[in-house]
């Protein structure tokens, strides 16, 4: 029952008539977090998140206020916003871009004055025109307002903020590409140490890389306080969290929870959120946190969602995605669809993420269509090795980033998990299950 | 006029299966709502919404960079510039202006979406009422 209570702190105003505008935001009270901020010290504003204790919602799950601490004091601070979410499966930032733009702006804001930032960047993926529209309409309506600019609510804290559209890159969604694609160079992620954007960020200065939901809270916690942030959710896992659901469920969607207190059984057949598996289906596996995560079988449905009780299973909660998959889901097929994703987004840097992706896609792709050979499936565990030695959760890497180790979790979960299935494909010179087929048309549409 | 390719992780997968056209979203697409959409674009009834192939961003910057600017209450940093002398006394908002060659609003924008599909969605199963 604690599903039914818990306030809706991002998404209270998707949905509504008008949400983006300056005007409807107002309505709604928008803006009084921001002068809650300002009336306030910086340490102030900094203290209260840190007393919420906000994971970043991003997918690493790094304490938002730690990361601020670990500013090194110098001139000038950069503030940027990571808007590029662009992982398979998940979709709850795009809601909150295109929803609820002033949210967002009001977060920011409250960040760069909590770290009296010099200048913040919104950086939103290139695939979002209607949302990079929606928040440069805002910023605009923001500005006019008094509330971006010089001098904010006549304080004395004076910040700009300027859109800068990414060009659809995945990759850029890495907190360290984005700041080379922002310095307007390839995306390719920086090596850390020494280039932790803390220390050493955009054009070299220190730099805080915040993801869309973490910023879209901070009106909500200043408004309310840190405790009430803090008093949702358990453990380390504070606060309401978005849930991406989708997959083979009847009501996929953007849902609002509060943290550590749902279980995945919840999400997915609770009539109020997923609805059950689709034609009443079993359900045979689903991705506890996007595409990168290891997969979860049915016996893991009564985990909770928070961070601690999926890290513990042997996943990760990641940006809250989840995607169920139904007993005619093909695991082969499944994998190879994951693997094309990253071997698409690979961005070259690193050879075992160059090379491997395509390796394992085209492995991938012989046993789906039926010429797969008795070796292959070592060959592919092999493979994954090379990427992430050992295959162990969290991935070790041998590559810069964590793409790379973004693709073994498909492939060897599948495979330890429906290890058959795979035989089968070979065995059988084909594929056994029924081929892909459209949803069926949803009565809300 | 169309051409059909392929497209990944519109980040729309609660509305899968979705379609971009000219980068505008719309899901749950199946056979009859894709030959309708084909329809409406070609007799230009998406017009307001999808804009044409090329462009992307239909809104622009109003205002230049004003945190920074010379003139007014300055920020202890920058006080050191001394670019307009003294900073003002009292601090007050800056008015603002568009300065630095930027393109007005464009005003004629709706943003408001009928047809494509905004990523907001199931909004009314996101909505909790008290359990029994």
């Amino acid at each position: 029952m604690t599903i039914a209570h818990a306030p809706r702190i991002v998404t209270s105003r998707l949905g509504q008539p008008r949400s983006w505008t300056l005007e409807s935001y107002l309505a709604d009270g928008g803006y009084r977090g921001l002068r809650a901020a300002l009336a306030m010290a910086p340490e102030g504003v900094h203290e209260h998140v840190n007393t919420a204790n906000i994971l970043g919602r991003g997918g690493a799950g790094f304490e938002a206020g730690r990361k601020w601490g670990m500013l090194r004091k110098a001139q000038p601070l950069y503030l940027t916003v990571n808007g590029d979410e662009s992982e398979p499966a998940t979709f709850k930032d795009h809601a909150l871009i295109e929803g609820d733009p002033h949210q967002l702006i009001e977060g920011t804001l409250i960040a760069a004055y909590a770290i009296q930032a010099d200048q913040v960047f919104l950086y939103i993926r290139g695939e979002f025109p209607l949302g990079i529209e929606r928040v440069q309409a805002a910023l605009n309506e923001a500005y006019a307002y008094g509330a971006v600019g010089r001098n904010i609510f006549g304080s004395s804290y004076s910040v700009d903020i300027v859109v800068h559209p990414g060009a659809g890159a995945y990759i850029c969604g890495e907190e360290t590409a984005l700041l080379e694609s922002l310095e307007g160079k390839r995306g390719y992620p920086r090596i850390k140490p020494p280039f932790f954007p803390a220390a050493i960020g955009l054009y070299g200065a220190p730099t805080i890389v915040n993801n869309v939901e973490t910023l879209s809270t901070l009106p909500w916690i200043m408004l309310n306080g840190g405790d009430a942030f803090a008093a949702l959710g358990e453990g380390r896992s504070k606060g309401t969290k978005m849930m991406a659901l989708s997959g083979h469920v009847k009501r996929p969607g953007n849902y609002e929870l509060e943290f550590a207190k749902v279980s995945f059984r919840e999400l997915m057949y609770d009539p109020r959120l997923g609805g059950g598996i689709r034609d009443d289906n079993e359900l045979k596996a689903f991705i506890p946190g996007g595409a990168s995560s290891p997969w979860l079988g049915a016996e893991h449905l009564d985990v909770s969602l928070a961070n601690e009780a999926i890290a513990a299973v042997g996943s990760m909660a990641g940006s809250g995605s989840v995607v169920a998959m139904d007993n005619t889901t093909c695991p082969v097929r499944a994998a190879w669809r994951i693997v094309g994703f990253f071997q698409r987004e690979s961005c070259g840097q690193c050879t075992p993420c160059r090379e491997g992706s395509g390796w394992l896609k085209k492995i991938l792709e012989r046993i789906e269509h039926g010429q797969g050979r008795a070796s292959d499936l070592d060959l592919l565990l092999d493979v994954c090795d090379n990427i992430s030695p050992g295959i162990t959760w969290p991935p070790a890497q041998t590559t810069i980033c964590v793409l790379g180790p973004s693709m073994p979790p498909a492939v060897a979960a599948g495979l330890g998990m429906f290890r058959d299935e795979y035989v089968a494909h070979i065995r059988e010179g084909r594929c056994p299950f029924p081929p892909d087929r459209l949803p069926r048309r949803l009565s809300r549409v | 006029m169309f051409t059909l390719e392929d497209a990944e992780c519109l980040a729309l997968c609660g509305n899968a299966p979705c379609v971009t056209a000219n980068w505008r979203f719309f899901g749950d697409v199946d056979e009859e709502r894709f030959d309708t959409l084909i329809e409406d674009l070609r007799a230009g009834r998406l017009d307001a919404e999808v804009p044409p192939h090329g462009t992307l961003i239909r809104v622009r910057r109003s205002v230049g960079l004003l945190a920074g600017a010379p003139g007014g209450d300055q920020k202890p940093a920058d006080a050191t510039d001394g670019k307009e002398g003294q900073p003002a006394a009292v601090p007050q908002r800056a008015e603002v202006r568009p300065d630095g060659g930027t393109v007005p609003p464009a005003a004629h924008v709706d943003l408001d979406t009928h047809r494509t599909t905004p990523a907001v969605l199931s909004l009314d199963a996101g909505q909790l009422e008290a359990g029994p």
